[in-house]
């Protein structure tokens, strides 16, 4: 037989049970936009129940409600994929970012242009072919050739700036990789103790998570979490987290409460560029961090630094070379209006003494890419006509110039020069495309290309992120209409709990007063 | 699928982004008027958009050329028409000499007047146009005739070549070692013979001169009919290059210009998709079950 005050104990254990139920819908609430924040679940289990011997069998008597555990709505698969496909989406992001910057350096199709200074320079020596004396048009040649020299200087300065840019959001995210990994770490040891005593800290997982969620967006990650055998009659977890890329021998960066370090502030390589670097590593060989394929924004920054921007920068080497050396094999073959001026570059690398190659035409790259102060202090040395073979000067002759001009349609001007060799291997020159400005046009094209890629692997991921997002937001997020329902469904219990204690103290009223007379 | 609050409002969100983003590339188009404005907006389309626009630059430049050859050579042409003229007033003068009635004044005066017409045809050989002499092949710096009557030796007979094409250069010239000859023959020397002739009254030289004078006359109208050949090839590039010039543009439009009709309706349609997503959104976020509880 239970006691007689087994019902106010029982009303007891429904009011704390439905109030910790209120409290967890409350907390829902109030976390209803908190970022990285999942659900929680009250347990409520019916206790043990007494066992009561009626007529020689026993009967199970319930005695009521507890709260058993508070847990997480979360999908551990859905976090798995949502962090390897953030991965995804943030490399093709940040590579979207950077090339559309990339994109706006060259200034295509507009009116303030390499392209469109490139046309201005031919044309402005037809100009002057049709009459090598005046003055105008020299001046005008030497403007369109300045102009052209400060686009490249242009171009050249910005990829420097973009690259050195790049350089420095490397570096800091190198900081925030250790910055995440150093407070998981932190969580990791606050999780532990909780879970040793028996909690389930769902709070400090949802921390731990959001962590990791931001993390994956640098790098990949990859979460692996056991079971501690060293605990057998509760739950207890060893969490490890991995970034970079899966098949490296040791990219582990927190191990339950140990935090390996990123090399901070990272070294420098030949270039003087940041590398991601284990602090553990030896040294002094630079083993980069394996970052994976095409995996975070970490992996994108230091692609575009190190291969996309060097291999962009180098096609207005090469274009400066190709229009360099065009010019310049043509003018050393003419003279201009002063008859001792023979032979002399049109184009220099800026220097007195140029470096020249083995047909005696200047080296030059975009950076130091320069008109030869020599024209830029005379325009009467710009060469219009042949040299002629008694040292005069033939004032009418634009022979040279219209060479000069006809480079912006083809190559048909060198075709002697390269025949007899003075315009050096033209394999690895422009010379391979059909004209300079088509050169140019196709490295653009190219560009582009790889724009609209990443525009369309980025709008892929998105499509992908967003499914997952919902996914996530799905099993996770908090719906207020769901809790509101929880809300009055719990409050209806506690009133109904607490009319209960109401009805049991009428009840023990009625047996206090049994057998009173008045 | 359970749906939260936070899902709707984000993916409201997000579909307002994606109206909005699809909203300004369009009205990018719009004010630009053009449907490439980046690289990647049409890789391969900006490379022949490149191209075509170098090409106008070349074929503009080609055109301004041929204008400034034509009026060259048609400055040339008259030049040439004076001379031709000239040289039929000295066969007149010649004839009139070659008449032994003449009395001794007269033939003083068709003297002179043949002096004077050397010294003019000596003045035409040195015409200018701006500073540029035009018979001094491409010496354009020197006269073909010097201060003191004779032959320049700083010229030469060189085309003054103008480009008009793609590797195509025409030369605007007419030489005047051609037209004019040299110390030993042609036009001056003609003339000088001519008044030695009338001075000396001597009818076989100026029967020869006469002949003579006709050879030169034949050669300006030769080297006049070429020109007028070569001026006739010139107009036909300049309206070629006009024409091409018109192809290339509309060439170069078809490739970056945005069709309007169909931009400013896809506008309109984003325009709609965005309000109606708004007037959604609107409805859609508000309430919850908490408006409806009390």
């Amino acid at each position: 037989m239970s006691s007689t005050f087994f019902g106010l104990e029982l009303s007891r254990r429904a009011l704390g049970s439905q109030q910790a139920a209120l409290n967890i819908t409350g907390h829902n609430i109030s976390n209803a936009n908190t970022p990285g924040y999942s659900r929680q679940i009250g347990s409520l289990t019916a206790t043990m129940p007494d066992t009561i011997p009626i007529a020689g069998r026993n009967l199970s008597l319930g005695s009521g409600v507890t709260l058993d555990t508070i847990t997480r709505a979360r999908d551990a698969f859905v976090d798995r994929q949502y962090r390897s496909e953030t991965s995804k989406q943030q490399y093709w992001a940040a590579r979207q970012d950077s090339l559309m910057k990339v994109e706006d350096m060259v200034n295509e199709p507009s009116d303030n242009s390499l392209s469109n200074d490139m046309n201005q320079f031919w044309t402005s020596w037809s100009d002057l072919s049709k009459d090598p004396t005046n003055m105008g048009a020299r001046a005008v040649v030497r403007e369109r050739a300045l102009t052209l020299v400060d686009s490249f200087h242009n171009i050249d300065q910005q990829v420097r700036d973009m690259k050195g840019n790049m350089d420095e959001t490397i570096k800091v995210q190198v900081k925030q990789i250790n910055t995440y990994g150093e407070q998981i770490k932190d969580i990791n040891d606050q999780i532990k103790r909780a879970e040793v005593a028996g909690d389930n800290p769902n709070d400090l997982r949802d921390q731990r998570d959001f962590l990791v969620d931001q993390l994956s967006k640098i790098v990949s990650v990859r979460v692996v979490e056991t079971k501690d055998q060293a605990f057998t009659d509760r739950n207890v977890n060893n969490y490890k987290l991995i970034i970079g890329d899966d098949n490296a021998p040791n990219n582990t960066l927190v191990d339950n409460s140990s935090f390996r370090m990123l090399k901070d502030p990272p070294p420098k390589n030949a270039e003087g560029f940041y590398q991601v670097v284990w602090s553990d590593d030896p040294g002094p060989i630079i083993n980069e961090v394996a970052l994976g394929s095409k995996l975070g924004t970490l992996a994108a920054n230091i692609e575009i630094r190190d291969t996309y921007l060097v291999e962009f920068g180098t096609q207005f080497d090469t274009l400066a070379q190709g229009i360099a050396d065009a010019i310049n094999a043509l003018h050393q073959t003419g003279q201009g209006l002063e008859a001792e001026a023979t032979g002399i570059n049109f184009f220099t690398d800026g220097t007195v003494t140029p470096n020249v190659d083995a047909q005696g035409l200047p080296v030059v790259t975009a950076k130091n890419f320069s008109l030869n102060f020599e024209i830029e202090d005379n325009v009467n040395r710009i060469a219009t006509g042949n040299i002629t073979m008694d040292g005069t000067v033939t004032a009418g002759d634009g022979t040279i110039a219209q060479g000069m001009s006809s480079l912006s349609t083809g190559w048909n001007a060198l075709k002697d020069l390269i025949a007899a060799g003075k315009f050096g291997a033209v394999g690895d020159k422009p010379v391979s495309a059909s004209s300079l400005g088509d050169y140019y046009g196709a490295n653009v094209a190219q560009m582009g290309v790889d724009v609209q890629q990443a525009n369309r692997m980025k709008a892929g991921e998105d499509v992908l992120m967003t499914n997952l997002m919902n996914q996530r937001e799905s099993m996770s997020g908090v719906s207020l209409d769901e809790e509101m329902t929880n809300l009055i469904k719990f409050q209806k219990s506690y009133s109904a709990a607490a009319r209960m204690v109401t009805m049991m103290d009428d009840m023990l009223n009625t047996i206090m007063n049994m057998g009173l007379t008045r | 699928m359970r749906i939260t609050n936070n899902m709707l409002s984000q993916n409201l969100l997000r579909n307002l982004e994606a109206a909005q983003g699809r909203m300004d590339y369009l009205q990018n188009q719009l004010s630009t008027g053009h449907r490439i404005n980046r690289p990647s907006d049409d890789p391969a389309g900006i490379q022949n958009a490149m191209r075509l626009k170098s090409n106008i630059s070349s074929v503009d430049q080609w055109k301004k050329n041929a204008d400034e050859a034509l009026s060259y050579m048609n400055t040339t042409d008259s030049t040439l028409g004076g001379i031709t003229s000239m040289l039929q007033r000295v066969k007149e003068l010649a004839v009139q000499g070659a008449n032994g009635t003449l009395a001794a004044v007269d033939k003083e005066a068709v003297v002179e007047e043949v002096d004077q017409i050397s010294k003019h045809l000596k003045m035409m050989a040195n015409t200018q146009i701006g500073s540029k002499y035009i018979f001094s092949g491409t010496a354009t710096d020197k006269p073909l005739i010097a201060p003191d009557g004779d032959f320049s030796t700083d010229i030469n007979g060189l085309p003054v070549n103008f480009e008009v094409g793609s590797d195509l250069s025409l030369d605007i010239s007419v030489s005047g070692e051609k037209l004019f000859g040299d110390a030993n023959s042609g036009i001056f020397k003609t003339l000088t013979d001519l008044k030695s002739a009338l001075t000396t009254n001597n009818s076989d030289d100026i029967n020869n001169a006469l002949g003579d004078i006709d050879t030169d006359i034949d050669n300006v109208i030769m080297l006049r009919s070429g020109l007028g050949a070569r001026t006739n090839r010139m107009t036909a590039l300049q309206e070629q290059l006009d024409y091409t010039s018109g192809n290339l543009q509309q060439s170069l439009s078809s490739i970056q210009d945005a069709d309007m009709a169909k931009s400013i309706t896809d506008f309109t349609n984003s325009q709609n998709v965005y309000k109606a997503a708004l007037a959604v959104g609107a409805k859609i976020i508000q309430p919850s079950l908490v408006d409806f509880m009390r």
